[in-house]
């Protein structure tokens, strides 16, 4: 995967400004971490092989200035990453979005789906140091499932982890 | 109108919603609110089009709650109040129609968080709670003490901070900040759950570095809890610089914060320039973790390669181990593990005792020793995504 692709109109709507923002977060997250473009990123869920994770964006002053609010950064990144797995890596891509209390719901389904009748929910979790955290993550999200009644949308869980990289993506 | 005129009108407001994003980013507050508006427009119409042409509850209900936080992100909250009620009007997915509660119980904060006919002093805080858990002037005990008495925490140790005195590990706090952190209580007020929180005999008092006496250490205290509410770590980082109070106030606030189950909200209102000031915190105790965790790793980080550290969390009962609280003990099933306890930590872990916790720590693989991070009742965890 390239991080620098989601400016190239992978998310419907989103300005090529937006875009850049989140890949600026993620290039910001993952040189916080100490890790070059190249590192393999392990992955979970509905794919189970790491796969490299390329960019060419510099990390600079500037870009860990404007990038220290480290949760925000942390969220943004995690958007990026997952968006571009979905993808590249998944059947489904990102159809649409909305506005929820944290900023933006994102939506998986097939490019011509009809508004959101036929999307998913993407649900994102951005971990910036902590592979330990993943799977305590997964978990309560799936556990919060259980215990939803059959109105429930139907979802998928991205969670991505910078210190490893790793990032697990499955079907709640 | 047609279902892709719809679609081009909702595209175009989060495009414009993504700039406003961008400018809030940037701290460029007032036009992003001039665009969160713009953007609410569109989806506006693009949600009353979806209504009207007939669209299934779903995507209509997305559009409608979309365009509700556009509003409410625009600061119109009538128009996101309309919203909410148009949402939950209609036959949604459970949780969306959570998130539409939850968006209205945060409008109904905000008027909490106006003072309604108190007048505040220079040096008093209003602190208000809000979620499930708290009916209109009646809380739980815990919910609101607690919250009061860590608020007293803050203020100490706030007052120590400015006059550069080293970190107390142990007793009470000297009798000049004793006096100066003197706090009194008013009866409480329906708002859903307010109280008004004095500290020191005067607003005049002065308090160490604090040329404006306690307005300016509420202030202080309630600017810090924002930067902590929303994780911006290097900022707080700018403003407490030595590390043992750094981490004593970041686990006081997580204290302070709502704890996303019973309290979704916790309000702080003080006086600056002859105003009232609204402090919003809302994001959940558990969250807090991120912010502890940072910081913590700021001691750790230097130590991580060569000393094989790694984060763990450990879920059992919280013992202590010593009189002087440097170290705690977990029991997990049976196996019982030793924790040293940073200095800034030791008088919050002391509430855990005899609990059923979940610790995150750092593990030092070669020595197998543990170093507390950040400890939180084990019934919390699910809350934290």
């Amino acid at each position: 995967m390239v991080i620098e692709d989601i400016t190239r109109g992978v998310i419907p709507g989103m300005t090529a400004a937006k875009a850049a923002y989140l890949s600026e977060c993620a290039v910001s997250c993952l040189s916080r971490q100490g890790h070059s473009s190249g590192v393999q990123i392990t992955c979970d869920g509905i794919v189970n092989k790491p796969e490299p994770l390329y960019w060419t964006t510099p990390y600079t002053d500037q870009l860990a200035r404007s990038t220290n609010d480290l949760q925000e950064a942390t969220e943004h990144g995690a958007e990026c990453i997952s968006a571009l797995f979905a993808v590249e890596h998944t059947p489904y891509t990102i159809v649409k979005r909305s506005r929820k209390k944290t900023g933006v719901d994102y939506w998986l389904g097939k490019k011509d789906d009809p508004l959101f009748q036929e999307a998913a929910r993407l649900e994102i979790s951005g971990i910036l140091n902590g592979k330990e955290e993943i799977k305590t993550r997964k978990k309560l999200k799936l556990q919060q499932t259980s215990q939803s009644d059959s109105t429930n949308l139907p979802a998928f869980v991205s969670i991505v982890e910078f210190g490893t990289p790793a990032i697990d993506f499955d079907k709640k | 109108m047609s279902i892709e005129q719809i679609e081009k009108l909702h595209n175009e407001a989060m495009s414009i919603a993504d700039d406003a994003d961008l400018m809030k980013h940037h701290g460029q507050l007032v036009d992003a609110i001039e665009l969160f508006r713009k953007a609410f427009a569109l989806e506006h119409d693009a949600a009353m089009a979806a209504l009207a042409s007939g669209v299934e509850d779903l995507s209509a209900g997305v559009l409608v709650k979309s365009a509700a936080f556009l509003a409410y992100d625009g600061g119109l909250i009538r128009e996101s109040e309309q919203m909410v009620g148009l949402a939950l009007s209609r036959n949604l997915p459970e949780e969306i129609a959570e998130e539409m509660r939850d968006l209205l119980e945060n409008i109904h904060f905000a008027r909490h968080l106006r003072l309604n006919g108190i007048t505040l002093s220079d040096n008093e805080v209003q602190i208000v709670v809000a979620g499930r858990g708290v009916a209109h002037g009646m809380a739980r005990e815990d919910d609101v003490n607690e919250r009061i008495s860590t608020f007293k925490q803050l203020a100490v140790r706030t007052a120590e901070r400015s006059k550069g005195r080293k970190f107390r590990t142990s007793g009470q706090p000297a009798k000049d900040i004793r006096d100066m952190c003197t706090s009194y209580l008013s009866t409480s007020r329906a708002a859903s759950f307010a109280v008004t929180m004095r500290i020191g005999e005067k607003p005049e008092d002065t308090l160490g570095q604090f040329q404006g006496g306690a307005n300016a250490l509420i202030e202080d205290i309630a600017t810090n809890l924002s930067l902590a509410n929303n994780g911006e770590v290097e900022e707080l980082k700018k403003r407490i610089k030595e590390q043992t109070y750094l981490e004593n106030f970041v686990s006081l606030a997580k204290e302070f914060a709502p704890d996303g189950e019973r309290v979704n909200l916790v309000g702080l209102t003080f006086r600056k320039d002859g105003n009232d000031v609204p402090v919003q915190l809302t994001t959940p105790k558990v969250k807090y973790r991120e912010v502890v965790s940072t910081i913590s790793s700021e001691v750790t980080e230097e130590k991580k390669k060569e000393e094989h550290i790694e984060k763990e969390t450990l879920i059992g009962t919280l013992y202590h181990a010593d009189s002087k609280s440097d170290f705690v003990r977990i029991q997990i099933g049976g196996r019982t593990i030793k924790i040293s306890v940073p200095e800034g930590l030791a008088e919050i872990v002391r509430k855990y005792f005899d609990t059923e916790v979940a610790l995150l720590v750092s593990h030092n693989k070669i020595d197998d020793s543990y170093r507390l991070i950040s400890v939180d009742v084990k019934d919390d965890e699910p809350q934290l995504f």
